[in-house]
């Protein structure tokens, strides 16, 4: 299943709330945590960090990788972890009245 | 943000490197060959050039990257076809260098604001009434304004004129004292006039010169204060000299400021003395929080007290430049912009056409570039930023011939005028600042969209097809875009032709009108502010100079400017009508050889002893109903009543002469202006006279014919009469065959076959 637009940049956020992570590792986060259900789609991603890079919601740096790979490495900032917060109650409110909206599941 | 040290695209990319190289790994370990793996991951990403390009443009000012992209391309296409290039923007420098000297003069009178302090707060005094208007006041009165602390800030007055100088004549400022310190225009050298100047009759003989004066008296010699200049006989001392941006406070720049207390001793007529004349125009600044409004109402009674009537209004006439800025004035200077705007338009049309060929020519190369990905919009930017180019460089040309243009023009203009007359007149520095260089960007860049937008919207719809295959494309739709701009412009060009023809052809009839009078020869002498009795002697003294033929006196340059009117009525006309009148001395009509129609002259001994009698016009005795009475035979039997009112002969109306059968309604009061010595009254004998505009001498043969017929029928004996009593028919064709009964062409009057019959069709 692909990403909805718009939640990619969201999913990002959460996944930097346990600490730094290069790109690859981001993608890879993400669709395990969603069990494989969602596809990150890489050639997105990069461009939604540096999205998010400019807009002053994550910092990032080079380093190295645990195997030994040089990577950039994205921290969740201050006013990114404010964001998430606003954006998971956001994505919360609009999911359950989507789900509202839609009825119990098998009507 | 933007202090922040910019991301490099390399550094992107080898974000991506090692991204695709940790995803290998991954995918490595999960047990895949490191081939596989290697485009497994790339697959995964998918197009990396995509992702980039993505980068690049997000992270840049791409409009402007491009933009200097599109210039240099631009640039260097121009440079590759500069035969292209120089007739592109030499066509265009015309037009936005024509347009560019309009708005130039046009800022010089009316945008650009006086170089003094504040001048958007100057308002310039004035009453207005529904049928008059004035604007100069007594010393005495202007000191008055000067004392209503409550009303104004500053209150200056000045009054101007030329005095003659052993350089010719100089528009001289008399200014109140406080002029300068109120105005707060600034000097060049030496100092400004000061209240101490103008603080005691007599005046303290100094004077400032203005950049245009100190250019004409001294010729900028820096030396020039503790100098002193011969103003009428009498020397001043130049204490100092005004920078260049100001010269008075309107759009004739003054060559010298005086002390308003040296007008008696310069001028030999003492404005601030004790005989005060109406001289003083006066401007003010209100005081903080009063508006023009509050001026206006405060001021009307003392303005009506001044006029003496009791319909009059103040005014505070916003005066921050020479013209100040209104709808009238836009409204009459609209015809002029849009003649020059519409040669503009011409240009543009003209290098849009050439544009359009070339971008034709280029289609190839268009048709590989969006085949290759260009979008569309993007070519057209690339087309336009040429375009822009083209107008730039123009636009600077533009300024170069606008310059050069005004001055030359300025100097054509002084060298074409007779030299009594350049002496005189005085024209406002046409510079090229601030405000005219914005105008032609502004009028460039518009022009750019005018020219280049067509052909390059054009240019880029093209079939890639065809186009690629060496087949033009889109050939009607272009043809049918190029006919349209030539036809604009043939359009465009055939009504500035039309325009200046009709307008050089008004100049030369204007300039070959019969005035009725001749004035060869005639040299006129004004004499102002002056009483009747010294012009007599004046006139007198004249007439025994044997160098002079003869001397006419009169109230007003015949033909110059407006004529004071009286309501006349007469037993032919309902109503009243205003009629100009002037009063002459009984030279006039014979020294401006304007012939007496009927009647006679007046007589040397009516003028001495104060006859009332009069001689009308053709013009004034049609106005007034008296025509028909004209070609009555005996002179006399046509007029019972005692004649008055001289009227002059007017340029535009023709014939038909009159008997004057009209009185003025006014009273004598009427007859205040009477400043020559030859009108007047007492009972006398009504002699009638009427004069008639010279005319062209005709054959004795053709002349008595003419006139008998014109006399049989009642006709005037002019050819070109429009009185005609006959009703106007239109003009038969047939008037002219040899079968036609019709002996005259009825709508013209002329014989048939005479130069000026309108029948003289190919059918007669």
């Amino acid at each position: 299943m692909a990403l909805l637009q718009g939640t990619l940049d969201l999913l990002i956020l959460r996944t930097l709330l346990f600490g730094p992570q290069h790109g690859q590792g981001i993608a890879r986060t993400i669709e395990q945590q969603a069990e494989d259900a969602l596809l990150v789609d890489h050639g997105s991603l990069y461009p939604a960090l540096q999205r998010l890079e400019a807009r002053g919601w994550i910092g990032a740096e080079w380093g190295t990788s645990e195997n030994n790979r040089k990577a950039r490495f994205y921290t969740l900032t201050k006013a990114g972890r404010k964001q998430l917060t606003a954006q998971t109650q956001q994505w919360r409110r609009l999911a359950a009245a989507i789900g509202r909206v839609l009825g119990p599941e098998g009507a | 943000m933007w202090w922040k040290k910019r991301r490099s695209d390399e550094d992107f990319s080898s974000e991506i490197d090692a991204h695709l190289a940790l995803e290998a790994e991954r995918l490595v370990d999960d047990g895949m060959s490191p081939d596989e793996a290697r485009d497994a991951a790339r697959r995964a990403f998918g197009n990396t050039a995509k992702a980039q390009e993505r980068f690049h443009e997000a992270n840049h000012w791409i409009w402007l990257e491009q933009f200097t992209q599109d210039l240099r391309y631009a640039a260097r296409g121009l440079w590759h076809s500069r035969v292209f290039a120089a007739t592109t923007v030499l066509t265009l420098a015309v037009g936005l260098g024509l347009v560019t000297v309009v708005f130039a003069i046009f800022n010089a009178y009316v945008l650009r604001p006086f170089a003094v302090r504040d001048p958007y707060s100057l308002h310039r005094i004035v009453w207005t009434a529904p049928d008059a208007y004035g604007g100069s006041f007594r010393w005495q009165e202007y000191e008055e304004l000067r004392g209503r602390r409550d009303l104004f800030g500053d209150v200056i007055a000045e009054s101007t004129r030329y005095v003659s100088s052993p350089n010719g004549p100089l528009l001289t400022a008399f200014v109140s004292g406080n002029y300068f310190e109120a105005l707060g225009a600034r000097v060049l050298l030496g100092r400004p006039l000061a209240g101490f100047d103008a603080g005691v009759s007599g005046g303290n003989p100094v004077a400032v010169l203005s950049d245009e004066g100190w250019a004409r008296l001294f010729d900028r010699d820096p030396s020039v204060l503790g100098r002193s200049i011969d103003l009428n006989g009498e020397r001043l001392v130049v204490v100092g000299v005004m920078r260049p941006e100001f010269s008075g406070l309107d759009d004739m720049p003054r060559d010298l400021w005086v002390p308003v207390t040296m007008s008696g001793a310069v001028a030999r007529q003492d404005l601030s003395g004790a005989n005060q004349s109406r001289e003083m125009v006066v401007v003010a600044r209100p005081a903080a929080g009063v508006t023009p409004a509050q001026v206006q109402g405060a001021l009307t009674p003392m303005m009506a007290r001044i006029a003496e009537r009791a319909d009059v209004r103040a005014e505070a006439q916003p005066q921050p430049t020479p013209n100040p800025l209104s709808f009238g004035l836009v409204a009459t200077l609209s015809p002029v912009f849009a003649a020059f705007v519409l040669v503009l338009v011409a240009a543009c049309a003209n290098v849009s056409n050439v544009m359009l060929a070339r971008a034709n020519a280029r289609h190839r190369e268009i048709a590989m570039r969006l085949s290759l990905g260009a979008s569309r919009g993007r070519l057209i930017r690339q087309l336009l930023t040429e375009g822009l180019l083209v107008a730039l460089l123009s636009g600077v040309a533009a300024l170069a011939l606008a310059s050069a243009t005004l001055q030359a023009g300025t100097a054509i203009f002084f060298a074409t005028l007779p030299p009594t007359i350049s002496a005189l007149v005085r024209v406002v520095p046409l510079d090229l600042d601030g405000r005219v260089f914005l105008f032609a960007l502004i009028v460039a860049s518009g022009a750019t969209l005018l020219f280049a937008l067509a052909p390059a919207v054009r240019a880029t719809r093209l079939s890639l097809t065809h186009a690629l295959r060496g087949q033009p494309s889109a050939t009607t739709r272009a043809a049918t875009l190029r006919n349209g701009l030539v036809a604009s412009q043939v359009a465009v060009s055939l009504v500035l032709l039309v325009g200046a023809v009709t307008l050089a052809r008004n100049g030369v009839q204007v300039g070959a009108t019969e005035l009725g009078l001749n004035t060869a020869g005639i040299i006129s002498v004004n004499q102002r502010g002056q009483e009747g009795s010294f012009i007599r002697g004046a006139a007198e003294a004249l007439a025994g100079d044997p160098r002079i033929a003869s001397v006419a006196v009169t109230s007003r340059n015949p033909l110059f400017g407006e004529f004071p009117k009286l309501p006349v009525t007469s037993s032919m006309t309902a109503g009243v009508v205003a009629t100009s009148y002037m009063f002459v001395s009984p030279e006039y009509f014979p020294m401006l050889r304007i012939p007496i129609v009927r009647g006679r002259e007046f007589r040397p001994e009516e003028a001495r002893s104060e006859a009332r009698v009069g001689i009308i016009s053709a013009a004034g005795a049609n106005a007034l109903g008296l025509a028909p009475i004209l070609w009555v035979r005996s002179s006399g039997s046509g007029s019972t009543g005692p004649p008055s009112g001289t009227a002059r002969s007017r340029v535009s109306t023709d014939w038909p002469l009159a008997t004057p059968r009209s009185r003025p309604t006014s009273s004598s009061s009427a007859w205040p202006e009477m400043s020559s010595a030859d009108w007047s009254s007492k009972d006398g004998t009504p002699p009638i006279c009427t004069c008639r505009r010279a005319r062209r001498e005709r054959t004795p043969a053709r002349s008595s014919r003419a006139s008998g017929r014109s006399r049989r029928r009642g006709w005037p004996r002019s050819r070109r009469c429009s009185a005609r009593p006959t009703p106007i028919r239109s003009c038969s064709r047939s008037c002219r065959s040899t079968r036609c009964a019709r002996r005259r062409c009825t709508r013209c009057g002329p014989r048939r076959g005479s130069a000026r019959c309108w029948a003289r069709s190919p059918w007669c």
